[in-house]
C-alpha cells in the first residue's frame, strides 16, 4: 500500500519535471538558501488532514499538500517576461487535478488545486494547494 | 565606479539640470567643506555627501538596500525664495529620473530643509535623497 510519504516523494519528482526546478533544502524556512537568477526552486509541504475509513474494508489518508515554487527573475525589471512566459506553462500543469491524480501513490484529488502568485524582491512565488487521498489500508 | 559614486554623480547631474548655474566648474562636488571657504565664484554650490546604506533581508537571502544621500545647496546673498526655488528645481529633476539612470530601482527626496542664520549671508537647502535597490 502507498503511504503519505510515498505521495510526497512522487509529487516532488513530478514537480521537478514540470517546473524545471529543484527542491529547496528546507520546506519550511526561506532564509537559508539563495536562488540564483533565472532559476527555480520549490518547497513541498504535506500533512494528513483527514482519515477516511467509511468503508470498513479500506482506509484513505487525505493529505493536504502545499507547493511553493520560487523563481528568481533573470531581469527583475522585466517581470512579465517570466509571468507571461515560462510560468504559464508549468502553472497550467500543476493546477490541473490530473497532474496530482496521476501520481502513482494517489487515489484521488479531494480538493481541486488552487493557487496564488506573489512577488518578494526578485522572486516570483507561486503557492499551490490541494488535497489528495492515498489508500493506505 | 562605486555604487555610492554612481548615485552621487547622477544626483549631481540632475541638480545641474534643475539649476543650470551649478554647471559652472567648481560649483558641485562629492563631499562636504566649510561653505565660508568657498570663493564667491563657487556659489551657488552643491555638496553631495554622507551616503549611507541599510540592508534588509528578503526571502532566499535577497538583500534590499536602502541608500540615503544628502544634497546640500548653499547660496550666498540670495533671498530665501530664490534658494527655495532652486531646492524645488533639484527635487523636480530627481522626480524626473527616479531610477537615477538605472543605478537604483527608485529614489525620491524624502526630507528637505532650508537652513538660515541671521548673522551670515549664506543659506543652505538640504535634501535627503532615499533610494532603493535589490542586491544579489
Amino acid at each position: 500500500m502507498p503511504t503519505p510519504a510515498q505521495l510526497l516523494a512522487d509529487a516532488a519528482a513530478a514537480i521537478a519535471t514540470a517546473t524545471g526546478g529543484t527542491r529547496l533544502g528546507s520546506d519550511y524556512r526561506d532564509d537559508l538558501e539563495k536562488v540564483p537568477a533565472g532559476s527555480t526552486r520549490f518547497a513541498l509541504r504535506g500533512g494528513p488532514s483527514a482519515i477516511d475509513a467509511s468503508d470498513s474494508n479500506v482506509e484513505y489518508v487525505v493529505e493536504a499538500l502545499e507547493l511553493v515554487v520560487r523563481h528568481r527573475l533573470a531581469t527583475p525589471t522585466n517581470e512579465r517576461a517570466y509571468t507571461e512566459g515560462a510560468m504559464q506553462s508549468w502553472l497550467a500543469t500543476v493546477i490541473d487535478a490530473d497532474f496530482w491524480r496521476g501520481l502513482a501513490s494517489a487515489h484521488e484529488v479531494v480538493t481541486v488545486p488552487s493557487y496564488e502568485v506573489a512577488r518578494e524582491g526578485a522572486l516570483i512565488v507561486v503557492t499551490v494547494r490541494t488535497d489528495v487521498s492515498v489508500r493506505t489500508g | 565606479m562605486s555604487e555610492w559614486g554612481a548615485v552621487l554623480d547622477r544626483l549631481i547631474v540632475l541638480a545641474q539640470a534643475g539649476v543650470p548655474e551649478l554647471l559652472t566648474a567648481g560649483r558641485t562636488e562629492r563631499g562636504i567643506r566649510v561653505a565660508e571657504k568657498l570663493s564667491p565664484g563657487e556659489f551657488p554650490h552643491l555638496f553631495a555627501y554622507d551616503p549611507r546604506d541599510s540592508v534588509a533581508l528578503l526571502p532566499q537571502l535577497q538583500e534590499r538596500v536602502t541608500t540615503t544621500v544628502i544634497l546640500l545647496l548653499v547660496t550666498r546673498e540670495e533671498t530665501q525664495e530664490a534658494t527655495a526655488l532652486k531646492a524645488d528645481a533639484i527635487r523636480d529633476a530627481i522626480r524626473g529620473d527616479p531610477t537615477l539612470a538605472g543605478a537604483v530601482e527608485s529614489c525620491h527626496v524624502s526630507e528637505r530643509t532650508l537652513r538660515e542664520h541671521p548673522d551670515v549671508a549664506y543659506r543652505g537647502a538640504g535634501l535627503l535623497v532615499t533610494a532603493f535597490r535589490e542586491a544579489s
